[in-house]
């Protein structure tokens, strides 16, 4: 398994976020984790990313803690926040430092893909840094890639096109987890679609499975989280 | 870009502001040097320098903290980057010490200038030493502990309670370390002094040193001064400096971003 959590709790404060979480999840997947707000999705991304570590519980990424193979993973989170006056040739210079594992052509291909301006991100709409953040995200060759929420605020034709860059990046021997509330425009694209309420995975079901069952994703998500 | 490059940017308006104060204090200086009395100038300095002493000080812990800061921040790219803690904490550790590079030197620069256009002479590494070993004994270590200071609670998150125990931890670090100088003076006599410089003061110029009227000779006078400031308190400051940098580094590995 690409990745596996066992048993996993993260509180904050008295307020418990994620509650004895167990989830594994393949190679050449993309999977829809999905939830109400509340659930736990960002912060159980968070864990997995290793930006948080958990009470109590175990996460692996490749067998290992997430800090450790760091390398492996790209992260996309719900409030992605950049220095302003950074320019798409900035940024490619800036993550080239940062992440070895990150593809300066294949940003600008995908900044292409996404419509995005080449300007400051301090010049750019709500929706253009959004599409920003997510190329500079999808550029790194991980093994897994977290993204918190990228269709959230975003238009019709912008939610579009952020599916058609996803659906352009997949390779079998990555993992994409997308938290999302948009279901229903999503669900094309998932393999494997994880609910989560309260802070527990409440169903983990493939696309195949769903269909055995007569039930799209957004059919799924109101009988299950309702 | 790099990781250098990146907290010069990030932190261009303090660090712009800090030296364009250094850079204004040196040239108001100046035109005081060039358009007046010479000697008035000196007593404005020396007056400059007590009224400067405890902000050179603080500089190094404010610049840190602001620096260390953002290591949480809303930017969890930096946080998931593979790059060790390491490079992180060079990178500001880098820019500060370059910062207070320029911003003691001015100072050191400056009042070394003033001192010889009134006709006091001393050895030409008398400045430069002063300027290293500030750096070394105290800016170092201190812009260290800043960062170490910000990124316990960056990565601990203490509450009110936590935090007052982390500044009188801060305080309590302080208070080590002048042990830990103190100590070094006595138990570190073996190292290497720093040479007794030549610096003589012109007549006119020993009443606003508080010193006897007519030509002196400080050499003699100072072979006490420097014997009492030995060269164990640099190496103390680089000593703690490389283990509050290891800190540091680990403290990185530790953050976490909620």
């Amino acid at each position: 398994m690409l990745v596996e959590l066992r048993e996993v709790t993260r509180r904050f404060g008295r307020t418990v976020a994620v509650d004895g979480l167990s989830l594994e999840l393949p190679s050449g997947e993309v999977v829809g984790l999905l939830g109400t707000n509340g659930a736990g999705k960002s912060t159980t991304l968070k864990l997995m990313a290793g930006l948080l570590y958990p009470d109590a519980g175990v996460v692996r990424l490749n067998g290992r803690p997430p800090r450790v193979t760091r390398g492996q993973l790209a992260f996309l989170p719900e409030r992605g926040q950049m220095y302003d006056w950074l320019d798409p040739k900035g940024a490619a210079g800036l993550f080239s430092t940062l992440y070895p594992n990150f593809r300066p052509r294949r940003f600008f291909e995908l900044l292409e893909q996404l419509e995005v301006p080449n300007r400051a991100l301090n010049q750019m709409s709500k929706g253009q840094r959004a599409r920003f953040l997510l190329a500079a995200t999808l550029a790194r060759k991980a093994r897994l890639y977290l993204l918190d929420e990228p269709l959230g605020g975003v238009d019709l034709i912008t939610r579009d096109r952020i599916l058609a860059a996803l659906a352009s990046e997949w390779r079998e021997d990555a993992t994409y987890l997308l938290s999302t509330h948009e279901v229903a425009e999503a669900e094309g694209i998932f393999d494997r679609a994880v609910f989560m309420k309260e802070g527990r995975v409440v169903l983990s079901a493939s696309a195949e499975e769903l269909r055995e069952r007569g039930q799209s994703v957004a059919q799924a998500f109101r009988e299950v989280l309702a | 870009m790099s990781l250098f490059a990146l907290e010069l940017r990030k932190h261009r308006v303090l660090i712009g502001g800090m030296l364009l104060v250094a850079f204004l204090w040196a040239a108001w200086m100046a035109r005081q040097l060039l358009a007046s009395e010479p000697l008035v100038t000196l007593a404005i300095n020396i007056g400059f320098l007590f009224a400067l002493a405890p902000v050179g000080l603080l500089v190094p812990v404010v610049l840190a903290r602001t620096l260390s800061g953002e290591a949480t921040g809303p930017l969890a790219f930096l946080l998931t980057s593979p790059r060790r803690g390491l490079a992180h904490v060079a990178a500001r550790f880098g820019v500060a010490l370059a910062t207070l590079a320029i911003y003691y030197a001015v100072l050191v620069g400056m009042s070394s200038w003033v001192a010889s256009s009134v006709g006091v002479k001393y050895d030409v590494w008398l400045p430069l030493a002063a300027w290293a070993y500030f750096l070394a004994a105290w800016a170092a270590p201190a812009v260290l502990a800043g960062i170490v200071y910000g990124l316990v609670v960056a990565a601990y998150r203490p509450g009110r309670g936590g935090q007052i125990v982390a500044v009188s931890a801060a305080f309590g670090l302080f208070k080590i370390w002048g042990w830990l100088t103190w100590r070094a003076g006595e138990y570190l006599a073996f190292l290497p002094q720093l040479p007794i410089p030549r610096v003589n003061v012109p007549a006119e110029i020993a009443p606003y040193l508080g010193l006897a009227r007519g030509d002196i000779d400080l050499t003699a006078a100072l072979q006490t001064i420097i014997d009492g400031i030995p060269t164990a308190p640099a190496f103390v400051g680089l000593l703690l400096t490389v283990a509050l940098f290891l800190v540091a580094a680990h403290l990185w590995e530790e953050v976490e971003w909620a």
